[in-house]
């Protein structure tokens, strides 16, 4: 327990004198400022653009779905991308550099690396995620003051997405050792996974991919709870295998 | 019991075997050094007994328990110091000491007081900066401390004074003597003079495996033969006579002939040279005796 716990303060003053987790948490709460800002000006934009072009067309006053139909469509892309790309070398970089030879030489336990590096991640993913939904719900409720069908578990199927590509990224890291290549490589996972889904459309809402393509579907009644069931069991499951495959390959993993 | 002991170990990268049948004991307390050249498999050594890498065949063990390769288990018992040592740059010297004492377990009452201890061993007490700011003798100074956090049985030097300039390898090799009360020390180096000045007992690592292990003393050493200093005269004189092997100026080295034999000849040529040494073999002499 000492090491989890040494290892992850040594994470948390990592990541804040690099400046890291300041960006990342930033770039979060802007996410979760402009999404509703967005929306709420969007009728604004088009009505002027329409204007100057000279057609005429009524926009109808934007409401609380389009304000989280923003906050996904920026979340579930760019929030994603950059979390990745600030956090994708956690690993990575320590092979590069060389630090954790000193560590394990001491007697540091490979598992707990893994360990801490992963619930290192989940942490951050859930701080700037929760803060930056925060941020949209009480400006949408603010600006619109109208609820939503589904808003927590829309909101925990993108949270819970983010935590399968940590273990992607984790378990890229391990067959991997440069930052680059393990970030590419779990990204054209995922790619090759959207492809599965086109190509069988009959299996898209069993793929992890389902829960980021209906969070607005949910919003706005489309779909059902119960429809998302098996994608979230599915990538919940997904999620702890390649914790554990992480791990057992990790204890694996020669260091020069 | 032996601190570290290896049976017949084996490790190949491909096709090239770089280690084999390699056995080896090492004492408490003493400094080893382990000797061989460029590319021997010294740190791959290294490396297999720290579970760094897996070997191939072969058994290591680490005061009595057995290493294995992803298992960090027996590094309780080992200190590490690389020949570049990398650390949290963005640490100073204490902050990357308490974390190394907290990977260690040591007690958080006596975490302070052991930082203190080492960082004045080290020459590093007093130190502020981040360790980015350091220079490459204060890293190998730091890196020392953290390998010596936890009071380990052994410390694996891997190449520690390859990359420092002399005043930097004196006080590193000053450090390496004056811990050797509590600990085991393996030197693994390539510069002789080094082993010379500070090691109990030296192995030589050729083709694979130890080719020689003995005590670093000078009957172990053995002797070169017996240097004479004569004109050029003379020598053509005893030439066919004794076994000179080679000449350094006007000094030449006879070898495979007793000293009570040379005086003889050199009796009853009636020559007198003017210098008559017995000439010990170096480690250098006795390294590339083995390994050519």
């Amino acid at each position: 327990m000492r090491q989890i716990s040494a290892l992850f303060r040594k994470e948390l003053i990592e990541s804040w004198r690099n400046f890291k987790s300041m960006a990342f948490l930033i770039v979060f709460i802007i996410i979760g400022v402009l999404s509703p800002f967005t929306a709420l000006i969007m009728p604004d934009i088009l009505s002027m653009v329409m204007e100057d072009s000279g057609i005429k067309a009524d926009i109808p006053e934007s409401t609380a779905l389009d304000s989280y139909t923003q906050f996904f469509s920026n979340m579930n892309q760019m929030g994603l991308a950059i979390f990745v790309i600030i956090f994708g070398s956690i690993l990575t970089h320590e092979f590069s550099r060389n630090t954790l030879v000193n560590l394990v030489t001491k007697g540091l336990k490979r598992t707990n690396v893994i360990v801490v590096k992963s619930l290192f991640l989940v942490f951050l993913w859930t701080l700037g995620y929760v803060i930056s939904a925060l941020v949209t719900y009480v400006y949408t409720l603010y600006y619109w003051d109208e609820s939503a069908n589904h808003l927590v578990l829309s909101f925990a199927m993108t949270w819970m997405y983010g935590l399968f590509v940590i273990s992607l990224i984790m378990l890229a890291s391990t067959f991997f050792t440069t930052s680059f290549i393990a970030v590419l490589s779990s990204v054209l996972a995922l790619v090759i996974v959207m492809l599965m889904a086109s190509i069988h459309p009959d299996i898209a809402e069993y793929l992890p991919q389902y829960l980021i393509g209906s969070n607005i579907g949910l919003l706005a009644g489309e779909i059902e709870s119960g429809d998302v069931l098996w994608s979230s069991v599915i990538t919940g499951a997904a999620t702890l295998v390649f914790f554990m495959l992480a791990i057992l390959r990790f204890k694996k993993v020669p260091m020069n | 019991m032996d601190i570290l002991r290896i049976k017949g170990l084996k490790k190949a990268f491909g096709e090239k075997a770089v280690i084999e049948n390699l056995n080896l004991e090492v004492k408490a307390n003493e400094i080893f050094g382990f000797i061989g050249s460029n590319g021997a498999g010294k740190t791959t050594t290294m490396k297999m007994v720290l579970g760094l890498l897996a070997a191939d065949e072969g058994d290591i063990y680490v005061c009595g328990e057995k290493v294995r390769f992803g298992d960090t288990l027996t590094n309780r018992h080992v200190g590490y110091l690389p020949d570049v040592p990398e650390f949290y740059t963005y640490m100073n010297a204490v902050e990357y000491l308490k974390l190394c004492a907290d990977i260690t377990q040591v007690e958080k009452s006596s975490q302070g007081e052991r930082i203190d201890e080492l960082l004045k061993l080290v020459g590093l007490d007093g130190e502020k900066t981040k360790i980015r700011n350091y220079s490459r003798g204060m890293k190998q100074r730091l890196g020392i401390a953290q390998a010596l956090i936890h009071r380990p049985k052994l410390l694996i030097c891997d190449e520690p004074t390859s990359a420092l300039d002399p005043k930097g390898r004196m006080e590193i090799l000053k450090i390496l003597k004056e811990i050797t009360k509590e600990t085991t020390v393996i030197f693994s180096t390539h510069i002789l003079s080094d082993v010379e000045r500070i090691c109990d007992r030296v192995g030589i690592l050729y083709g694979g495996s130890i080719v020689k292990a003995f005590d670093l003393n000078q009957d172990a050493l053995g002797e070169k033969g017996i240097a004479i200093e004569l004109d050029r005269a003379a020598y053509e004189t005893l030439k066919p006579l004794l076994d000179i092997q080679h000449a350094e100026g006007t000094t030449y080295v006879v070898a495979n002939h007793s000293l009570k034999e040379i005086y003889d000849t050199l009796h009853d040529h009636e020559i007198y040279p003017s210098k008559i040494i017995k000439e010990q073999k170096s480690l250098e002499d006795v390294f590339l005796e083995v390994t050519s």
